[in-house]
């Protein structure tokens, strides 16, 4: 597993798997995800919808699609490009080791979201507790699907690990 | 209004297996490590772990509860040490590394908070935050427009 296939290669730095979420922004999610993490921020809160806000840890949740859905069974993963990658490297377990995320305008109820994701690099193999592997990185753009204006970017380094042999 | 160098009270958690599934669950992510022991431990994982997006909403909200309700989060890294795993006992501290005025909004201050998650010693998780806070009591991060929302890089 020294080589990176051409054909991963190819995809650097080329925004790929454009997608928008399969549902809007609404209060329910985010305050069970507020729940979840015990956090009492007002606006995570609050019953006036023009007053709610998104908890920014939610920013790529919106694009996790769903597991199961009437037209066809869902990947509940947003990450196409990083499912894809696995794949093509060989390394079907993979583990997210570093992420840096900026934010822009806040996302709030009756959105949707819109992404895209960018392959910005595939590392050398290397070996860590997990085992042999490679990192690879991956940024995010989301915007909002109706006015194009920009929600955020996540940026996340991946530890991609067990090969297919060892399965 | 605090200054740098400033540490945030510790907070103690015993991490559950719902803390996990619940923050897995509503952020969508269905991903088996995060539920389902078997399968982590085919990962070579000790048990299931800690989703990114719990990880960072346990973060945020320790670090919004600092900051208030008039603050707004710009920017964040987040590096996952170690795995955070049910029954671990995990204590989250944190101290503001740099204050900075805001040129593009003067009633609002641009605060480097540095965050980690560690047990027994050991560090599970950290995070480096960059928040803006309003000066007063009063103000609101929230009323920045977008063309005013320039936030500077993390690294200071």
């Amino acid at each position: 597993m020294n080589a990176i296939p051409e054909d991963v290669v190819d995809l650097i730095g080329k925004p790929c798997f454009p997608q928008v979420s399969d549902c809007q922004v609404e209060a329910g999610a985010i305050r069970s995800f507020a729940a979840a993490v015990e956090d009492g921020f007002p606006a995570f809160w609050t019953d006036e919808a023009d007053n709610m806000l998104a908890p920014p840890a939610l920013l790529s949740a919106w694009n996790r699609s769903l597991m199961w859905a009437p037209e066809g069974k869902g990947e509940g993963s947003g990450l196409a490009l990083h499912f894809l990658l696995k794949r093509k490297l060989g390394l079907p377990r993979a583990v997210v080791a570093e992420t840096e995320t900026e934010l822009a305008d806040p996302i709030r109820p009756g959105v949707r979201v819109k992404c895209e994701q960018v392959l910005v690099d595939v590392g050398e193999p290397c070996t860590t507790r997990l085992g042999e592997g490679r990192y690879w990185t991956i940024r995010v753009e989301y915007r909002c699907a109706a006015t194009g204006a920009f929600f955020g970017a996540e940026t996340m380094r991946f530890f991609g690990y067990g090969r297919e042999a060892d399965t | 209004m605090n200054g740098a160098g400033e540490w945030f009270a510790p907070v103690k958690r015993k991490v559950s297996a719902r803390d996990i599934v619940m923050g897995a669950a509503a952020s969508r992510d269905w991903q088996r490590q995060h539920h389902d022991i078997a399968y982590a431990r085919s990962m070579n994982l000790p048990d299931i772990i800690m989703n990114a997006p719990t990880q960072t909403g346990w973060f945020h909200a320790y670090a919004m509860d600092w900051a208030g309700p008039g603050g707004r989060i710009a920017r964040w890294r987040l590096k996952m040490r170690r795995s955070i795993c049910p029954g671990a006992e995990v204590v989250l501290s944190g101290k503001v590394d740099h204050v900075e005025a805001n040129i593009d909004w003067p009633d609002v201050e641009w605060v480097w908070l540095g965050l980690v998650i560690d047990t027994g010693g050991e560090r599970l998780s950290e995070m480096a935050l960059l928040l803006a806070r309003p000066r007063l009591a009063t103000g609101d991060c929230w009323d920045i427009p977008t063309e005013k929302w320039c936030p500077p890089p993390l690294a200071r």
